[in-house]
């Protein structure tokens, strides 16, 4: 039933390179996070190398998707969870690709690519809630800025987190005085620290200027319906998180593992803003469109 | 294949003392290799002298080189042959080319899987190379002994995990900070250990080194040598939060390191961490300051034990080695073999041939009004002939190559078509590149 609502989908509203691209990017992230776990798990016998090819392929195949779809369907996509969901995705890997170039890690891609597979589950499980076909994007360009630059920060979140488990995982061992095989090759704790206080401070602004261009495209009348959006609560705690973490760390109040548990807090945010507030906002998201198009 | 030999003595059979009285220093290696090669009848000959052993691997036609060796390692060293039999074992076939193998693999090594002992058998390679002391032969030996032990490390875990205490040190420093060379060591104490430690640290590049002492002149002693700072152990406090390592070795008798110092250096630091090496026994630092976040603290027994459990994994490897080292002798020898056939076959296809041009020419010059195609036409024929005829031939050849009885056969075989005799090997003969000491 799931691929049935996909397919119908995949027919009714996409092209068949867009269509073909899609596919191939999900493949490839699963054969990705495959080959990044055996790297991790058997580095003796698989390289990394292969699951950052394959990684690279489908990010490449992942960003024609879009660039196709955002040609043949103007800002649609942004409207259809389903893709809003696989933009983050698109911004996760293309995050951690930036960070591995800058500075290669090794063991990362083993959170990585996993995370963008079980991205891509959750959102051919909810496909049937999440794909709404034929219906029209958002036109008001600060309300596509806004959800551009919420779902940026969100994937760059979905990296600190996978920087964040790396680091609880790695300073527990520490701490315990073992050295478990498949984390030989982690990075240290000061290289995920700083990989996850870089996301914060980049998120941060990403999130907050996305705010400021939502409110901004709602009328003020608006404003009142606003609260009563569980997703826009989920990403206000969220804010409210991040900002709490940065300062907790400038002020020295965060130490030790307590930041990391918190960018884990802050992860659920996310996932329920996606995921179950997402489920349950429905009929609030199509009130808010539909004050929208009144306008 | 029996050309191949090994005699020598190592950690296992002989004392430090027998050790050192056999070793080669590098001078003496190029006229032992001439002596290899005249007095001892080798044709190749490669000498490795490390602290551990004493090897003389030579690839000869001496039905009996055991004891020409044995004489010419006793009499290069003012031994008598009788005495040193005593104590050296010799490996010849099959068994000198495992034992090359398992030698460049650090599998006979006292450290097990040390990788240190490979650019020790490159670097003697090098010099008998250098002296025209090899061949074909123990160049594809020694180059397949390089390629084993690039694979027994990079496929099983023969090298994994340091085996020193100070290096295990300095691996759990890395899993806690990216980069040594913006961090400052604070070594408290001087001790052995602690400075091996320090020794280590400044290898990996770390930026600061304070060394503290309760005499400041030893203090200052060890700090000239690593390019540090002395500082007399009552300041102690004052340098803590300062130290992104802190070696301590003592010889105290109550901890000198309480927790709430840790604390106080932690909130006057950021909360940056700090590794803490505690080498003294009894303990320098209280062990309560592990339960404080962003310290971690290590002490003798941590390292020992990481230390214990990677020598048993390393052991745990040796089978995968064994497994690996049977299945390239193995390779070794079938190319050894075929290799052995390929001038028998090339002598028997020249033969063949020169006999076809011959009758061929000798045909068409009875016929010398024939077109030129249809006279290609007839050379053409003759030599798909011949190919044909051969083929079984050559591949009968082949297959007899790769038997284990094979040199007797295509010795005769050899004879027979005039071959001079059957060359000894090998695939490639091109320079390694010698890699650092490690």
């Amino acid at each position: 039933m799931l691929a049935d609502t996909f397919h119908s989908f995949s027919q009714q509203t996409m092209g068949t390179f867009t269509a073909l691209m899609l596919h191939l990017a999900i493949g490839g992230f699963f054969v990705a996070a495959v080959l990044s776990l055996a790297a991790l798990l058997l580095p003796s016998r698989v390289k990394s190398g292969a699951a950052d090819i394959t990684g690279v392929a489908s990010t490449l195949a992942l960003a024609l998707f879009f660039a196709g779809r955002f040609a043949e369907a103007g800002t649609e996509p942004l409207s259809n969870m389903f893709e809003v969901v696989a933009l983050s995705a698109l911004f996760l890997a293309a995050a951690y690709l930036v960070a591995s170039r800058l500075k290669p890690m090794q063991g990362v891609s083993a959170f990585a690519y996993p995370a963008l597979a079980v991205i891509f589950i959750v959102d051919y499980l909810l496909a049937p809630t999440f794909v709404r076909p034929g219906h029209h994007g958002p036109e008001e360009p600060l309300l596509v800025a806004h959800i551009v630059l919420v779902i940026l920060s969100y994937g760059v979140y979905f990296l600190a987190a996978a920087a964040a488990v790396m680091y609880l995982l790695q300073e527990r061992q520490i701490k315990r005085h073992k050295e478990a095989r498949f984390m030989k090759d982690f990075p240290s704790l000061e290289s995920l620290r700083k990989l996850v206080n870089t996301c914060i401070i980049v998120g941060l602004p990403l999130l907050s200027v996305g705010f400021v261009l939502g409110f901004l495209a709602f009328s003020k009348e608006d404003w009142a319906s606003l609260p009563a959006n569980p997703k826009v609560l989920a990403s206000l705690v969220l804010w409210l998180v991040l900002i709490g973490i940065y300062l907790g760390r400038v002020t020295g109040l965060l130490h030790g593992r307590r930041p990391f548990y918190w960018v884990l807090v802050g992860f659920c945010f996310v996932i329920l803003s996606y995921v179950g507030l997402g489920l349950m906002s429905v009929r609030a998201q199509q009130a808010t469109h539909t004050a929208l198009e009144a306008r | 294949m029996n050309r191949y030999c090994v005699i020598g003595i190592n950690h296992k059979f002989a004392p430090l003392e027998i050790r050192e009285r056999v070793a080669y220093p590098d001078r003496r290696i190029p006229a032992a290799l001439r002596s290899m090669r005249e007095a001892a009848q080798c044709e190749e000959a490669v000498i490795l002298s490390t602290c551990n052993r004493v090897e003389l691997y030579a690839f000869t036609s001496d039905p009996a080189p055991q004891e020409r060796l044995l004489k010419l390692m006793a009499d290069d060293h003012g031994l008598q042959s009788e005495f040193l039999a005593r104590y050296v074992y010799f490996h010849r076939g099959r068994n000198a080319v495992e034992h090359l193998l398992r030698v460049a693999g650090g599998l006979d090594s006292l450290v097990l899987g040390e990788t240190q002992i490979v650019n020790q058998v490159k670097k003697s390679y090098l010099l008998a190379q250098s002296e025209n002391a090899t061949g074909k032969a123990l160049n594809s030996l020694f180059h397949r002994a390089f390629n084993v032990a690039k694979r027994l490390h990079s496929e099983t875990g023969i090298s994994t995990g340091q085996l020193s205490t100070s290096s295990v040190a300095v691996t759990f420093a890395r899993r806690v900070f990216e980069n040594l060379s913006d961090k400052t060591a604070l070594l408290v104490g001087v001790g052995e250990v602690g400075e091996l430690t320090l020794n280590y640290l400044k290898d990996s590049g770390i930026g600061r080194t304070i060394v503290c002492s309760r005499t400041l002149d030893r203090a200052r002693e060890v700090a000239t040598r690593y390019g540090g700072d002395a500082v007399p152990l009552e300041l102690i406090e004052d340098y803590l939060p300062r130290a992104d390592i802190v070696i301590s070795q003592t010889a105290s008798e109550r901890p000198i390191f309480s927790r709430e110092m840790f604390k106080q250096a932690l909130k006057k630091r950021g909360w940056r961490s700090i590794f803490v090496l505690d080498l003294a026994v009894p303990r320098d630092v209280a062990p309560d300051v592990d339960e404080l976040p962003d310290v971690y603290l290590y002490n003798v027994d941590d390292l020992e034990q990481v230390v214990a459990e990677h020598a048993l994994t390393r052991s745990h490897e040796i089978k995968r080695c064994t497994e690996i080292i049977t299945q390239e002798v193995d390779g070794f020898l079938a190319g050894f073999q075929s290799f052995s056939a390929a001038p028998i076959i090339k002598a028997l296809s020249e033969r063949a041939h020169a006999i076809r041009e011959a009758e061929v020419n000798r045909l068409l010059a009875h016929f010398v009004d024939l077109p030129p195609d249809q006279k290609a036409e007839i050379a053409m024929f003759a030599e798909q002939l011949v190919n044909k005829l051969l083929h079984p031939q050559i591949s009968a050849i082949k297959a007899q190559s790769r038997r284990e009885d094979a040199a007797d056969s295509l010795r005769v075989l050899a004879r027979a078509l005039g071959v001079d005799d059957i060359p000894a090997a090998p695939k490639h003969e091109a320079q390694p590149q010698p890699e650092n000491q490690s």
